[in-house]
């Protein structure tokens, strides 16, 4: 096994940091609560019956962003909840404590649409110092921020001199932009990945593009990308650069009262127009509309619509027949899309007992059970705290517990009364989280067809952008269907 | 909580029982047995017909005494199996394919039994690779059989991809192995397919050579209750062409 994780920085979701106190984030209005702005329904020039699959982040969003056009909207969701991967829960924890079990943070810059909802709903967001004073577990050893910094600590593990120079100027998490960013200039619209020159890089691993440049053995080891086209890498990597965002931002934000907020909010407007324990059936569509069959207590029923939006995640969606099926290119995409599941842990312990131990909570553990954790609702006014981590699916909290107690490097005993997790590998309508990047020569096949509609059939949701970051995702490519249809 | 909700009814009838076992194992020496749990497959309907490649969505019925009733959630759904055979000209049905079915019954149960079917399918990707990719990969002998089973025991990341497989340890060497060699034999079986879940789709494959007027798709629904008796129904579907 690698020494070091590089799936904890590809992603948006697995990095750590702690400890100051918490902020609203405009502290001058602190006091003041924000106040939700009317919601407008215009009066559309052609009004369509548009039928939504899916009450998730991009689903809900898509369909509030349509009702406000003037269109009629139904959304159809299997689970009995709305929010879909974004999901507090209070249940079983003491004093008003709750745990995120989906979505973790939003970061700024990025996130456009989503600050704008914030301001919208007057909702609050609060900065989330879950990627401050990180320690990291590195060969069985903790590294405090400082440590990882310094040149010997870095000689020591293998890096070349310019990794060395680089990185001990640099972030950890940073360093494979030592290697992309000689690349990233020639991007110019972050929805066009090809014909910038790097086309047939698609067909090559990125793992190649560090060699070639002359990474070290434990740069590769710790960049990974073998199994990764270099130019979707390279392109993802642009995307964060057009829009001002580093590759693990660490100044990160969450909701006041957890991120279930924003959904809750969209699905307060939309009111009687999301349905849920509906799942859908079957999808007959024409060019002139849609039929969607679904169930509703045991009983098969049918809505027709001008349109479809899907917002349920490809890898469920494809179980659902199509009449006429989806051709043999979609099919594709649908079969080899890649997405990521874990299980979120929530441990609520009777004190910040790793302040004991001059230690950061922010840790990432690097253990096969339990990869990192933080702190989070410390708004909360209790002497009680919540510690989450993250670790794959089919672990049971209790072994992460023990993993935690295994690693932790203080003296003193925790104080850890409660471990509760979510496995989200058990869901049974939709178990994937987050799209993972493109496998060699896939992102030719993939792009940009996984965004386009097919006949009255449109995409939306986390899978559905050209960033995977998913509340991201989930809005931009809301806002962008829900325009299309509007104009069509 | 109400004395009638299905839960109290069937923790109520579970303390009975083993009040009445008592009784019988001290008074009388024999052991009340334990119901094999009914299975049915109430949908695709008997007779229906498929099309080579289409979507068929099924539906199992499962009551077991002791474990409860799927109707009501009581079932854990990824301990029931749906498989799929495929015979390209039924006049000549196999008869391999009841014995090749109960070699498979007991692997699946075991299977369900852990984690497996919660990222993994047969024939196509979820969280992680499908069996049939794992077959397509390893060569079916002993040192494939034995580096997998560690694998699946210990954990694993970054054959595939990025995403962490947990580790098993509560799988014996042999229990693990058992896994494998099934996968490693079955997983590129054109012929068969296995689905997890008392509800769902499966796609049914594309016609190949060899596939008559005759053709038919043999369904089995399988669970195996928590005393290890199995319940099993078969429908078999008939080619549309």
């Amino acid at each position: 096994m690698s020494r070091f994780k590089r799936r904890d920085f590809l992603k948006n979701t697995v990095m750590a940091g702690v400890g100051a106190s918490m902020l609203d984030i405009d502290s001058a209005k602190a006091n003041a609560q924000p106040k939700a702005q009317p919601t407008e329904i215009k009066l559309a020039a052609s009004p369509k019956k548009i039928i939504v699959g899916g009450a998730g982040m991009g689903g809900l969003c898509c369909a509030y962003e349509l009702m406000k056009k003037g269109h009629d909207v139904t959304v159809l969701e299997a689970s009995p909840r709305h929010g879909g991967h974004v999901f507090t829960v209070h249940d079983g924890l003491s004093d008003g404590l709750y745990g995120d079990f989906g979505q973790e943070h939003i970061t700024k810059p990025g996130y456009d649409k989503y600050w704008g909802y914030i301001k919208e709903f007057g909702l609050t967001a609060m900065q989330y110092p879950r990627r401050k004073n990180v320690l990291r577990r590195i060969n069985g050893k903790f590294y405090t921020e400082a440590e990882l910094k310094d040149p010997t600590v870095l000689k020591g593990f293998g890096f070349n001199e310019k990794e060395v120079k680089y990185l001990s100027a640099n972030p950890w998490w940073d360093l494979e932009s030592l290697y992309v960013n000689p690349y990233l200039d020639k991007f110019k619209d972050e929805y066009q990945p090809f014909g910038v020159g790097y086309d047939d890089w698609d067909k090559m691993p990125m793992a190649d593009i560090y060699k070639k440049d002359g990474a070290s053995k434990t740069a590769m080891e710790y960049l990974g990308g073998t199994k990764v086209s270099a130019l979707f890498n390279l392109w993802n990597r642009a995307i964060l650069k057009l829009r001002g965002v580093p590759i693990a931002p660490p100044e990160v934000f969450r909701l006041k009262d957890g991120n279930q907020m924003l959904p809750s909010a969209f699905a307060k407007r939309l009111g009687a127009r999301v349905w849920l324990s509906t799942p859908i059936t079957g999808i007959k569509h024409t060019d002139k509309g849609v039929t969607v069959s679904y169930k509703q207590h045991d009983e098969q029923k049918e809505m027709t619509a001008d349109y479809y939006v899907n917002c349920i995640p490809l890898p469920a969606f494809k179980n659902i027949p199509l009449d006429p099926p989806m051709p043999p290119e979609r099919k594709f995409i649908a079969e080899n899309i890649a997405y990521d599941s874990y299980s979120r842990f929530v441990f609520q312990a009777s004190s910040k007992f790793w302040e004991k131990d001059n230690l950061s909570i922010n840790m990432d553990l690097n253990h096969p059970d339990l990869g990192d954790v933080w702190q989070s609702a410390e708004e909360v006014d209790t002497h009680r705290v919540i510690i989450l981590g993250t670790g794959p699916g089919g672990v049971s909290p209790q072994r992460a517990l023990a993993a935690f107690r295994e690693l932790y490097p203080g003296k003193t005993k925790d104080t850890i009364e409660l471990a509760i997790s979510r496995d989200w590998t058990k869901e049974t309508f939709a178990p994937t989280c987050e799209r993972l990047p493109f496998a060699i020569g896939d992102l030719h096949k993939f792009w940009p067809l996984l965004i386009k509609p097919m006949g009255r059939i449109y995409f939306a949701g986390a899978g559905s952008d050209n960033l995977n970051w998913g509340t991201e995702a989930a809005t931009r490519s809301g806002n962008r269907v829900a325009e299309e249809i509007d104009k069509a | 909580m109400s004395f009638f909700s299905p839960q109290r009814r069937k923790g109520t009838q579970r303390t009975a029982k083993v009040f009445v076992a008592l009784i019988v194992v001290s008074f009388i020496g024999a052991r009340v047995e334990n119901s094999p749990p009914v299975v049915k497959i109430s949908a695709p309907a008997r007779g229906t017909q498929f099309s080579w490649g289409a979507m068929v969505p099924y539906k199992i019925v499962v009551e077991d005494k002791e474990d409860g009733n799927s109707a009501y959630d009581e079932i854990v759904a990824n301990k029931v199996f749906l498989s799929i055979r495929y015979v390209g000209d039924s006049t000549v049905l196999k008869k391999g394919l009841s014995t090749e079915l109960r070699a498979s019954q007991d692997v699946l149960i075991a299977m369900g039994s852990t984690t497996c079917f919660n990222c993994h399918q047969m024939k196509t990707k979820l969280i992680g690779p499908s069996f049939e990719a794992i077959a397509q990969k390893y060569p079916n002998n002993d040192g494939s059989v034995q580096a997998l089973s560690k694998k699946v025991i210990s954990g694993t990341v970054g054959t595939w991809g990025e995403v962490q497989m947990p580790a098993h340890p509560e799988l014996s060497v042999e229990g693990a192995q058992q896994m494998v060699r099934w996968i490693l034999k079955n997983g590129g079986d054109v012929n068969q397919d296995h689905l997890a879940g008392i509800e769902g789709t499966f796609r049914v494959r594309e016609k190949r050579a060899g596939d008559t007027g005759k053709a038919v798709c043999v369904i089995t629904a399988t669970y195996g209750d928590s005393e290890g008796k199995i319940g099993q129904h078969t429908v078999v579907l008939r080619s549309k062409d």
